[in-house]
């Protein structure tokens, strides 16, 4: 199985089948596995804080949800986290691909690629680092189960040494 | 008669069902929004806070509970925040999900600043664009008290632009009444009648 056919794996273990994201090549792997599987709803956002809310909704309403985005769209969500997740208890699993990193190409990406687990400590959010496949399960799953035993949000992070560059 | 807050709240409580409200800003204020006229608390998640995030909050909710309406209690200012919202549902087009924006044309709970563009911009027309199914402007409680069963029993998206008459707060923020409901207790209720 590929990086990204694992992970959607340990989401539908997870039992997690709504996802909310802005489409995006750098995430696109994974999501497009999700959009063929019947077991995923997939909802396109406009912008990211838009898919942290539609996920806190549906988590409301009872169904396992998670955002995923790259770590310039993290910098578009940050107060919706913040004023929704972690206020209000809400156990919702971000995961973010790492721009700025090996074999970058954009300038744009680099300031919040670089920034993003600082912020993420100094709110106080759990992260983990994905670097290679073959932990995937144990780091995934745990930080879900961990996502949903503390009621607290927590983030995974996605990099080109698991993925291999933009093309995630 | 011109709408006020708490008859447009009053007349969609009365007609809601089992619908969910998701209410937020003057819509959710705990002397003259929802909180004071609810029957169905319980159905009930209220929003403060969060900058415009109601709308997508009851996007989700609409997407994991299709069999059940849900209704969102928006603000002006606060759909400004977060316009990209409309695209996003109109394009999943979820038909339990009825949008009602409290259009004051200020920013009530912050001293009555005007929102931009409150004298030439229409969310009725934004909606109509963006590709809801239907969309209404209603200025007269009559009318909404009139026309509040066939909008809420038509196919969403549904926006109604309510022109409401502003309710400006200028106590000091700290010596307002406090909600007595809090987020999570409103989400544990919700969750247990859905089923969750």
């Amino acid at each position: 199985m590929s990086w990204a056919e694992r992970l959607v794996q340990c989401l539908k273990d997870s039992n997690i089948s709504l996802i909310a994201f802005v489409p995006d090549v750098s995430i696109g792997q994974a999501t497009r596995l999700m959009e063929d599987d019947p077991f995923f709803h997939l909802v396109y956002a406009s912008r990211e804080e838009e898919a942290i809310g539609i996920a806190v909704g549906a988590y409301a309403a009872g169904r396992n949800s998670a955002v995923f985005m790259q770590s310039s769209g993290f910098g578009n969500c940050i107060n919706a986290i913040g004023s929704l997740c972690i206020p209000h208890r809400l156990p919702i699993p971000f995961f973010i691909n790492l721009r700025g990193d090996l074999g970058d190409f954009n300038i744009a990406q680099l300031a919040l690629g670089r920034a993003t687990r600082p912020i993420l400590d100094t709110l106080g959010i759990p992260h983990y680092t994905l670097t290679e496949e073959h932990n995937m399960e144990k780091i995934v799953k745990g930080a879900v189960q961990l996502c949903y035993a503390s009621r607290e949000p927590v983030a995974i992070c996605l990099t080109p040494m698991l993925h291999g560059g933009k093309i995630a | 008669m011109p709408i006020r807050n708490v008859d447009a709240v009053r007349i969609m409580d009365e007609h809601r069902g089992d619908g969910v409200f998701v209410a937020t800003m003057n819509a959710n204020n705990v002397t003259f929004g929802l909180p004071t006229v609810t029957t169905h608390e319980q159905l009930d998640l209220p929003l403060s806070g969060c900058m415009g995030k109601a709308s997508s909050v009851g996007l989700g909710l609409a997407l994991a509970q299709p069999d059940r309406k849900v209704i969102v209690l928006d603000g002006d200012g606060s759909l400004l925040m977060n316009l990209g919202t409309i695209v996003t549902i109109s394009n999943k087009a979820p038909e339990n999900f009825y949008h009602f924006v409290f259009d004051n044309g200020v920013y009530a709970v912050t001293g009555g600043q005007p929102i931009p563009g409150a004298e030439n911009a229409s969310f009725e027309g934004m909606a109509r664009e963006a590709g809801y199914a239907a969309t209404y402007e209603i200025e007269d409680t009559e009318e909404l008290s009139t026309r509040i069963d066939s909008i809420l029993q038509q196919k969403g998206p549904v926006l109604v632009c309510l022109k409401v008459t502003p309710e400006i707060e200028n106590t000091p923020i700290q010596a307002r009444p406090r909600a007595s409901r809090t987020m999570q207790v409103a989400m544990q209720e919700l969750g247990e009648i859905l089923g969750s």
